[in-house]
């Protein structure tokens, strides 16, 4: 916990923030504080993986799932393990998560794992899932901590199926790998080149600013 | 001020311990099931390079035999030989290995075709050599390997012979995979050649 430098801190140090609703702690995670486009987490996976719809929807399943267990189990330990090393331990513990995952889904399908697989690996080194586990999992209890995997996870999720579809579309003239743009349509190849990647989320970025800013406004 | 550095050491230590565990339980539980998987996808696979996705179940392989340096599995549809295949891999794709398998017609002259076993290439850019089309039933990068001789095997824009058209911003990975299939069917052939010439009488 920061320690306040003031000494008037003390009755607002000790007043009890109100438990966010379900519906709240959704759109919480899903808008106010979306890990990608509020919290800049998780940006290269978001880059790299948003070539198509499916794409997309694949690295947001599996990061869902590793950021859920994650959140759970080092809510769980939060309390075994020092201040002081609690970063390279939450490492390990994300890490073997991923590889049991890996070995989990490995083991239970080779489609599956032939559609996942590249993508697993790369959850490892998603500064989402050591972000939450920082600035939430390791102070709150069990259940809130999967709620906020939840919800991170679908926000997560979310943006990378907007960004997958906008660079689909513009960029090979697909959705979810069926042709609709109209013949004339000539597809820009560099929508799914790392350089679109950047260009797509900015304007998300944007987008999501000038929504914000005609609703308080 | 020793005793805290032991204790956090200690602390990491005994989470590695934890973790090591699990992850060596996790793996001699699922060591035979995934390389079972990884045996009967590249089974599969062999049947679809020979004959193509729609009827790749039906072709059945016996025992391996040794053609060169290649391990080939000959294919039977409905009694007749349909073809032999064998894996080759290359180390010259974008993002690392890149295994497929060839399938070769009865006459060693032809493919029949080729499937992408294993890969890390980007997805969406690399990847797409295993991408089936909306529609279609076969990749059709793999596809596209079905009745060629050894010099229409390469891309069309590294040689006038060639007869494959490169992914779209994927050539690195287009052409590790072509490269490699011309050199391995070559190869067969040769050894092949070889198998089939009589023994010179001294």
């Amino acid at each position: 916990m920061s320690e306040s430098g003031t000494i008037e801190a003390p009755a607002a140090a000790l007043a009890v923030e109100p438990i966010p609703t379900l519906g709240q702690d959704v759109a919480r995670g899903l808008w106010t504080d979306n890990p990608i486009l509020v919290l800049m987490l998780g940006l290269c996976p978001t880059l790299a993986v948003t070539t198509s719809i499916r794409n997309g929807f694949s690295m947001g399943a599996a990061t869902f799932g590793v950021l859920l267990g994650s959140n759970v189990v080092i809510s769980l330990v939060k309390d075994f393990i020092p201040k002081q090393i609690r970063i390279p331990c939450y490492i390990v513990v994300i890490a073997t998560f991923v590889t049991l995952a890996d070995q989990a889904i490995a083991a239970s399908s080779r489609e599956l794992y032939m559609a996942l697989g590249i993508f697993i690996k790369l959850i490892v080194v998603n500064c989402i899932i050591l972000g939450r586990a920082e600035a939430f999992a390791s102070r709150n209890t069990v259940w809130m901590s999967a709620r906020d995997g939840i919800v991170m996870g679908l926000g997560f999720t979310c943006v990378l199926v907007v960004l997958g579809g906008l660079r689909e579309l513009l960029g090979v003239g697909t959705l979810m790998g069926v042709p609709v743009t109209p013949q004339a349509f000539q597809p820009s190849l560099i929508m799914i080149l790392p350089a679109g990647g950047f260009a797509g989320l900015a304007l998300l970025i944007a987008g999501m600013n000038a929504i914000n800013r005609r609703r308080s406004a | 001020m020793n005793r805290i550095y032991l204790q956090l050491t200690g602390a990491v230590l005994a989470v590695c311990v934890v973790s090591a565990a699990l992850l060596g339980v996790s793996d001699s539980l699922t060591r035979d099931r995934i390389a079972a998987l990884v045996a009967g996808y590249t089974a599969k696979l062999r049947g679809e390079a020979l004959v193509g996705t729609e009827h790749g179940t039906e072709v059945t392989f016996g025992e391996p035999r040794m053609v060169g340096e290649f391990e080939v599995y000959d294919g039977t549809q409905n009694g007749t030989p349909v073809g032999s295949v064998f894996s080759v891999t290359t180390m010259k794709g974008y993002s690392g290995e890149i295994a497929f398998v060839i399938g070769v017609a009865p006459d060693g002259q032809t493919l029949t075709g080729i499937r992408v076993a294993r890969h890390t290439e980007t997805p969406g850019l690399g990847a797409n050599a295993a991408e089936v089309r909306y529609g279609e039933t076969d990749p059709w990068f793999c596809a596209q390997f079905a009745n060629l001789t050894v010099e229409q095997v390469r891309l069309r824009k590294d040689d006038p012979a060639g007869a494959l058209d490169g992914i779209t911003g994927a050539t690195i990975t287009s052409r590790a995979i072509a490269d490699r299939a011309q050199e391995a069917l070559a190869a067969y052939q040769a050894a092949l050649g070889t198998e089939n010439e009589p023994e010179v009488a001294p």
